[in-house]
């Protein structure tokens, strides 16, 4: 299947610096892709460059195959948007704001954004005008206007600055149920790690405008390395049971077994210990969360930046 | 494109601030109306508009005759014009112009000041506002190429503009003709070549002209308020140096105008009624040289819109 987006050693340069340096991304349809970085490292820039609205120094962007600097119009026709806030019309009300907006592409009647303002929950407050309407609503109101056209491309920085719990909850169903059942190639910002976790396919990290790593993140916790921790009657004997198995690499506290193992393989480690004669009173499966990795791969002093908003 | 257009009217429209604009104009050309209506009361009856305008001439060639050589040689041009117009009406039994629906929509052609102040206002907010809001990253993610969005939004501040003027046109009329009946369209226009004759011309050709020769004005400040406002990125900025050029230009090149280089400056040329009446700011300056000055600018302001917005970076909220 061809990439919905195409991101090719995305550059730009301000000043001398790089701000984003040579990036390369593949975006498939149908998939939940989040960038995620702490303050700074690129991620608004990136999505900039992505949508047309600032210069590309070097490089290039492909929406299903289209040049976003060349083919402009061809290339955006395929997306829906939200770049940092969604700042909006604010002496117009709501509705008026996705009429703007309705009549910039084509073939969008009424019905199609009553829709659109139903499917975000807005429905109380779309003739209100914007001024009134509190940060959470602005965010609603955000992706109807990204989604009124039905891109095949959707693209949101930050997406959940300013909603609630139970309107992170709904965004999320949203973008599964968009990328699941439309598919509809996501992309979503955050320096959110834990949330990334829950919404994303695959994450993409970002430090200092380049590419660290690319993460899958519901694979992993079934097939790479976990910690696993077994707690145990006999370490000693258990330690020995592990060792034959060639589980060589384990720490041993108290009664405590530490060990790394890929989940499919925790019933097969405790039925050899159960068989030689150990008890087993808990296995606790520690699973490196994307936060560790995160951490991990761009070092702990980015800590409190990323956790700060 | 006239999709466009008309968003770029309803952001326009729909805000409190035109609406004000427009109320304003409204009230100036009652005011004025009020005004003029006191002093016409003030002058003598037109009864014996024959008798009034002998006189006149008698006394006007009396002072020019006796202390002719002591004036200046504009006064002297002006005494000799007013009797020569008077003679002419007198000739061809013309009656002195009094108030009426013509008469004061032709004189509230001075009121075009406020039209161009609001409409400087309008075009000078028109893309610095969307930058100044952010709103502009939303509108620019759309599949319309950016020099298409320059264009409707340059067509919806001339649109406002026209709006004013028609408004200003009409409310002077009906006031008027209200005021002071609505006669007076047959009533020709008289008035004086630069050799002191007298011609005379249709009151709604003269109307026309005169309000013409206004929205040449108005059509460059409009178009340099709206080069402004894409050059800055805060509304209230682009406002104020579109004002403060707007009322300091004319008068700088005042200030300025014994330096011959002061004819190249837009503001010099903006004003086409010093060919039609009165002299020119600088000796030697012709409307063919205005025409062309104006051009040039005209398309400079243009290219220099075109080239930032179609270029500009777009991050940042400010
Ligand atoms: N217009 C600009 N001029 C100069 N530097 C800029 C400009 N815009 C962004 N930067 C710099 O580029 C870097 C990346 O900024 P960017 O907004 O892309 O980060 P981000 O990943 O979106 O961060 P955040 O999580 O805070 O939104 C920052 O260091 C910022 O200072
Ligand atoms: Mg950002």
């Amino acid at each position: 299947m061809p990439a919905a987006v195409e991101i090719r050693e995305l550059t730009k340069t301000l000043g001398r610096r790089p701000v984003v340096d040579h990036l390369s991304l593949d975006i498939q349809p149908g998939e939940v892709f989040g960038l995620l970085g702490p303050n700074g490292a690129g991620k608004t820039t990136t999505i900039r460059m992505m949508v047309g609205l600032i210069s590309i120094t070097h490089g290039h962007v492909r929406i299903h195959g289209h040049d976003i600097r060349t083919e402009f119009e061809e290339a955006i026709r395929h997306v829906g948007a939200i770049v940092e806030n969604p700042e909006m019309y604010k002496f117009l009300s709501g509705y008026d704001n996705l009429r703007l907006y309705a009549r910039m592409h084509k073939g969008i009647g009424k019905d199609r954004i009553d829709e659109i303002v139903r499917f975000v929950g807005l429905e109380s407050a779309i003739h209100k005008k914007v001024k009134t309407y509190s940060l959470g609503m602005r965010q609603r109101l955000g992706l109807a206007q990204a989604l009124l056209h039905n891109p095949s491309v959707l693209i949101l920085d930050e997406p959940t600055n300013g909603l609630d719990p139970a309107g992170i909850r709904e965004l999320r169903d949203h973008l599964r149920h968009l990328a699941e059942d439309q598919g509809v190639a996501v992309i979503v910002s955050s320096h959110l790690l834990t949330e990334m976790e829950l919404m994303c396919d695959r994450v993409a990290i970002i430090q200092n405008g380049r590419l660290v790593q690319v993460q899958t993140v519901r694979e992993q916790a079934h097939q790479e390395a976990q910690l696993v921790e077994f707690e145990v009657d006999a370490a000693d004997i258990a330690r020995q049971v592990l060792a034959d198995c060639g589980q060589t690499e384990v720490e041993v506290s108290g009664q405590t077994l530490r060990l790394a193992a890929a989940r499919d393989d925790i019933p097969e480690i405790n039925r050899r210990l159960v068989e030689h004669g150990v008890a087993v009173y808990a296995i606790q499966s520690r699973t490196k969360s994307l936060e560790d990795q995160f951490l991990e791969v761009t070092g702990g002093g980015q800590h409190a930046a990323a956790h700060s908003q | 494109m006239l999709q466009l257009i008309h968003n770029e009217n309803v952001k326009i429209y729909r805000r409190l601030r035109t609406w004000i604009f427009g109320a304003l104009l409204l009230l100036a050309v009652i005011a004025m109306a009020a005004l003029t209506d006191k002093a016409s009361h003030s002058q003598a009856t037109h009864t014996s508009w024959r008798q009034e305008l002998k006189q006149e001439n008698q006394q006007l060639q009396q002072t020019l005759d006796r202390s002719g050589d002591k004036l200046p040689a504009s006064t002297r041009t002006q005494l000799q014009t007013q009797i020569n117009e008077n003679q002419y009406r007198l000739d061809h039994d013309i009656p002195p112009a009094k108030n009426s629906a013509w008469d004061f929509t032709n004189s509230a052609a001075s009121l075009m000041v406020l039209v161009t102040l609001f409409a400087a206002v309008v075009a000078a907010d028109i893309i610095a506002s969307e930058f100044s809001s952010g709103a502009i990253k939303l509108l620019l993610i759309r599949p319309v190429r950016r020099s298409k969005i320059l264009m409707a939004k340059y067509a919806a501040s001339l649109l406002f503009a026209l709006a004013l003027i028609v408004e200003l046109a009409v409310a002077a009329w009906l006031v008027g003709g209200i005021v002071f009946g609505f006669d007076g369209f047959a009533t020709p226009y008289l008035y004086a070549d630069t050799s002191g004759h007298i011609h005379q011309m249709p009151m709604f050709a003269h109307v026309l002209s005169t309000y013409g020769l206004k929205c040449v004005n108005l059509l460059m400040i409009v178009t340099i308020s709206f080069m402004i406002s894409v050059l800055l990125r805060s509304s209230s900025l682009a406002i104020a140096i579109s004002l403060l050029l707007l009322f300091v230009g004319s008068t700088l090149v005042e200030v300025l105008s014994n330096h011959t280089w002061v004819k190249f400056i837009l503001f010099a040329n903006t004003d086409l009624t010093q060919y039609m009446e009165g002299t020119p700011v600088v000796k030697g300056m012709t409307l063919t040289f205005s025409i062309i000055v104006l051009a040039v600018y005209f398309v400079i302001f243009h290219v220099v819109s075109w080239l930032t917005f179609t270029r500009r970076d777009v991050s940042g909220n400010g």
